[in-house]
């Protein structure tokens, strides 16, 4: 007996009916070329850079340009050397840093283990305003409000342009970024932890330092390398109250000069389209392109391990 | 029979199905590597209730979303064997699931009304398919089949998350329902609900296994015993028991059977 | 006993989490009140302009006086009440209303101070007016030197009340050594400006020296009116010159920026939420997918330089879309799309599995259950993404300044060719340049930008309050 014999013929059809298939076919595909949109995207960047700043590398050595100190591309002869860009930009980023890391973190462990509920609440879509301010309203805040201040009282050798006020605003630009990004990562530490700490007797104090934040470390260090990548690649702030000028050494009361205020530079500038100096706009975005893709991939990576730890 | 290769005597199924409505032949689902249904084998028969019994974790609910292609839905999935439903295998290549599910409706474990008016709950289904009778006459008559009408008649534009979990349970089965389908799978309908909200829908059970088929899975034994004419207890993703209910709640044949209708586990 | 110390420890942390919070805040909220309280002054300067007068800021370096800044009247509209007072092109403002004022700045605070209604002020006319055209004439006596003769008074003129005449040569003034014609004229404007009411001069007439004493200043009164609203409404609806800050305008940056996020909208909208569901709803869960969606999170992490650069590549020049508002829309498109797919994302998986489940076991197809029931019930949420979205790309400047978004706009574009500038760029642009008012128009765009950016967040927050559904 296998099966019932009244089945044997069958008049039942479970096919789709054809304009359906179709229909359901083409809206697939339409959205299909959507998502595909943003993988062209992201390789045309990449290829884009890698032809376009091929002339530069044909002309100018690797270890030139990451190794030497003297930026003067239209000196004659010119100069690439990136590394007084690089530190530059690494001096402000520092600055910037050392600003937004403590206050940053120091906001998201009072939100997370001392505000209250209603306190969490209302402060949360605060800092997410807060973190979309535009830029160049920070700019405009560090060259008009914050280096005359720093003349006035602390520092009056300081520039008008200068990596100091650019650096500090800066870091208050980060704080909310590192901050709800660190509050959502202690957070989400699970409650057991803090409970079984708390029953062997530690303090509120205790049970912050030894047991939510190590546990949360790995979130918090997410945070601070994409401040790093935001503090990188910021150009407003740098372009309006650091200068253009590069500083070798480096000296935050000087003017400074950043990667990206030189990519400003150049493209805003006069030159020749077929110019040399158009390879070098290339390379130069094609450093910061890789920079700060491999710290927002690492820190994507450690979230991402951190929520499977802590679903 | 090309293709319905396993033969039933070989099976746990004890009895001869005279009209089944599915015939189920060596079904095996995968959820990424684990193996979740091995083998299973039976016949289910048409215009009765057929419950599926068994601890939790057996692969009842995952057995159940196979019968409409539920389980398609969900990444990982991945069916092995043959389920004819009148014949027609609904794993073949040609079939489309989405034809299969409007002709095999479901009702879920926890009430899932859309977050939409009740008429638009029912009227959905419907729409879809392309109904152009009268939308009005046939939620009414979905509502009444479902046991649901008298209580919400003057609300029907109120959203479906106002009824109580009972309600909104009838309020389901009503929506699937409405397309006439000729099976309804119940993934233990009544699990959310309290024990009046219970009786209403095992009342709707009798009512309805007059016009379709019924699957309906159950962790409640007593809820197997009132309700099923056939029932099939499965253990550790395999069926080891289908027989008539009165047979296998009074003279189970499998001793893990026995063990399990006992309460020493489940 | 040391009980007691952890807990004060632990409390002394509490304050200093409290205070990281409280001094993040401030420092967010001095912010935002410095730039309120510059943008205070452009009810002044609006009735500074409003009465006819455009400023700019003149200097000079005279020996044994030193670096002495005054204020010019740039412009004089005919008809003004600026103009009807006699006040003219090249004549320096010294004081309003009994304030001694060196700087445009110091113009706009006293008239602030000063208030509603006629105030008075005291100005130097220029050198034609004060004393009619000088001249310099080669002295015969001494070889190379020259004298400083006046040619022609005008009748009326505060040289004539000063009894000078023509063929005078202007020996000294106010002390100090004649050497040119503006010279001249400056040394007087130095003489006032250090707080003398009467200038001394010593002329030489028909080989004689003689000493007079001129009154420079003339004081008439102008009626100011300080209209916060008109000022406000001025400022954001005239294109205006944009080389006086008091009579520069928002109106070509506004359009500008509206356009340029319009243009963004169009493409993001449909491709943001069309990748979304397709990523959400469609693609297989498998490597591809998830190496897309790290793709996406990245994109959305890049610089706007980067951004920019991409666009000015592109769309700029491979396209040759050139500076034009249509390649500012793509190349912000470009930067809000990751951003938007996200958002979309999030809002699609935040509506249950089982809605999904429930529609396809009564025969949905898979667009059914997009079309009727995922997307209208993520939509309160894509939206919500959406306008934080729309908010970024108001304020995003990096990548349009790339592109060569124009600073020095004077019209407003009117097809999607044109050239254009945007707000936050206007704000660059103001905020670099030295003369005094810019930084006061930028820090009130500022305010604009900020009221804009906050009334879309609080749209996005009430939307995402109001219209979230809370699946029970």
């Amino acid at each position: 007996m296998l099966v019932n014999s009244h089945h044997s013929i069958t008049s039942l059809e479970l096919r789709p009916p054809f304009g359906r298939l179709l229909k359901e076919r083409f809206i697939r595909w339409v959205f299909m070329v959507c998502a595909f949109f943003a993988v062209v995207i992201t390789f045309a960047t990449l290829g884009m850079f890698v032809a376009e700043s091929l002339p530069f590398f044909a002309q100018v050595s690797l270890g030139e340009f990451l190794g030497g100190i003297r930026w003067a591309p239209l000196h004659e002869p010119p100069s690439y050397g990136v590394l007084a860009l690089v530190a530059d930009t690494l001096v402000i980023t520092a600055i910037a840093l050392g600003v937004a890391l403590p206050l940053g973190l120091l906001s998201a462990v009072f939100l997370s283990e001392y505000a209250s509920f209603r306190l969490r609440q209302v402060c949360k879509p605060i800092l997410e305003v807060l973190a979309g301010v535009p830029t160049v309203v920070y700019g405009f805040f560090a060259l008009r409000f914050v280096t005359p201040l720093l003349q006035r009282t602390f520092l009056p050798q300081l520039s008008f342009w200068n990596g100091l006020s650019a650096g500090l605003v800066m870091g208050i630009m980060i704080i909310p970024l590192v901050a709800s990004i660190s509050e959502e990562v202690l957070f989400a530490v699970p409650r057991r932890l803090r409970e079984a700490a708390y029953a062997l007797g530690a303090t509120k104090f205790e049970v912050t330092t030894r047991v939510v934040i190590p546990a949360a470390s790995s979130g918090i260090g997410a945070s601070f390398i994409l401040a790093l990548s935001r503090a990188i690649g910021e150009t407003m702030i740098v372009a309006l109250a650091a200068g253009r000028t590069p500083a070798w050494p480096p000296d935050p009361t000087r003017p400074m000069l950043t990667i990206t205020t030189t990519i400003v530079n150049i493209a805003t500038g006069d030159h020749e389209a077929t110019a040399f100096i158009w390879s070098v706009l290339f390379a130069l975005g094609f450093l910061l392109f890789l920079s700060t893709l491999v710290f927002n991939v690492a820190s994507h990576v450690i979230v991402r391990r951190f929520r499977e730890r802590f679903p | 029979m090309k293709g319905k290769g396993a033969s039933l005597a070989e099976t746990t199924q004890s009895f001869l199905v005279e009209n089944p409505i599915f015939e189920i032949r060596q079904l095996s689902v995968w959820y990424k590597a684990q193996q979740v249904l091995k083998d299973v084998t039976m016949d289910i028969p048409e215009k009765q209730v057929t419950a599926i019994i068994g601890p939790s974790g057996c692969g009842k609910s995952t057995f159940l979303r196979s019968l409409n292609r539920m389980n398609d839905l969900i990444p990982g999935m991945r069916a092995e064997g043959q389920v004819f439903f009148r014949g027609l295998n609904i794993y073949a290549r040609s079939v489309d699931p989405v034809e299969v599910r409007r002709r095999i409706g479901m009702v879920f474990q926890v009430p899932n009304p859309f977050p939409k008016s009740i008429f638009e709950n029912v009227a959905f289904g419907l729409r879809i398919n392309g109904f152009n009778g009268d939308l009005k006459a046939k939620v009414q008559w979905a509502l009444e089949r479902a046991a649901l009408w008298d209580e919400v008649k003057h609300c029907l534009h109120k959203s479906a998350f106002e009824l109580s979990g009972g309600q909104q349970q009838r309020l389901c089965i009503a929506r699937a329902l409405a397309v006439e389908p000729e099976v309804l799978l119940m993934d233990e309908p009544c699990s959310a609900l309290d024990p009046i909200a219970t009786a209403k829908i095992e009342d709707l059970i009798h009512e309805l296994k007059r016009e379709v088929t019924i699957v309906i899975v159950t962790h409640n034994m007593q809820q197997a015993a009132r309700i099923s004419d056939y029932t099939a207890f499965m253990f550790l993703g395999e069926v080891l028991e289908f027989a008539p209910t009165g047979l296998l709640f009074t003279k189970p044949k499998d001793p893990k059977t026995e063990a399990y209708l006992a309460g020493r586990f489940g | 006993m040391r009980r007691s110390w952890r807990k004060g420890l632990g409390n002394a942390f509490g304050v200093l989490a409290t205070s990281g919070l409280l001094l993040a805040l401030l420092a967010l909220g001095t912010m935002i009140a410095t730039t309120a309280l510059q943008a205070g002054k452009l009810t002044a300067m609006d009735a500074m302009a409003q009465a006819g007068l455009a400023l700019s800021l003149r200097s000079v370096d005279l020996p044994g006086l030193g670096f002495l800044s005054y204020v010019v009247a740039a412009q004089v509209d005919a008809n003004s009440a600026a103009a009807q007072v006699g006040l003219s092109q090249g004549d320096v403002i010294v004081a309003v209303g009994g304030r001694p004022v060196g700087r445009p700045n110091e113009v706009w605070g006293a008239v602030k101070a000063r208030g509603e209604g006629p105030a008075t002020i005291a100005w130097i006319p220029k050198p034609e007016k004060l004393w009619g055209r000088l001249q310099a004439v080669a002295r015969p006596e001494r070889a190379g030197e020259f004298c400083v003769t006046l040619t022609s008074i005008p009748a009326g003129s505060k040289a004539q009340e000063a009894g000078l005449q023509p063929g005078d040569v202007l020996i000294s003034v106010g002390d100090l050594p004649v050497t040119g014609t503006r010279q001249a004229w400056e040394a007087v404007v130095a003489a006032v400006r250090s707080g003398l009411e009467e200038v001394p001069l010593e002329i030489e007439r028909e080989g004689k020296r003689l000493k007079l004493s001129l009154h420079p200043v003339q004081r008439t009164e102008i009626p100011f009116q300080l209209d916060f609203f008109g000022a406000w409404w001025r400022f954001l609806t005239r294109i205006g010159d944009p080389r006086y800050p008091e009579r520069t305008g928002l109106l070509s940056a506004l359009v500008g920026s509206l356009l340029v996020v319009g243009v963004m909208a169009l493409f993001v909208f449909p491709l943001g939420v069309g990748a979304a569901v397709y990523l959400e709803e469609y693609a297989p869960k498998n490597w591809f997918t998830e190496a897309v969606q790290i793709l996406i999170a990245n994109l959305a992490g890049m610089p706007s330089a980067v951004v920019g650069i991409f666009g000015l590549e592109i769309f700029a020049r491979s396209w040759g879309l050139g500076r034009s508002v249509f390649a500012g829309g793509l190349t912000l498109a470009l930067l809000i799309l990751p951003q938007t797919i996200i958002a979309t994302r999030e809002a699609l998986r935040a509506v249950p599995r089982w809605v999904r489940e429930a529609a396809a076991s009564l025969g949905a197809t898979p667009w059914q259950v997009v079309r009727f029931h995922v997307l209208p019930y993520a939509l309160p949420g894509i939206f919500t993404g959406f306008i934080l979205a729309l908010a970024r790309a108001l304020g995003e400047a990096a990548p349009l300044l790339l592109l060569g978004a124009f600073l020095y706009v004077t019209f407003v574009p009117k097809s999607l060719m044109d050239s254009f500038t945007i707000v936050p760029l206007q704000i660059f642009d103001w905020a670099t340049k030295p003369q005094d008012g810019f930084s006061c128009v930028a820090a009130a765009a500022i305010i604009v930008l900020i009221i804009t950016h906050l009334a879309l967040n609080s749209l996005a927050i009430f939307l995402r309050n109001r219209y979230q559904r809370r699946w029970t």
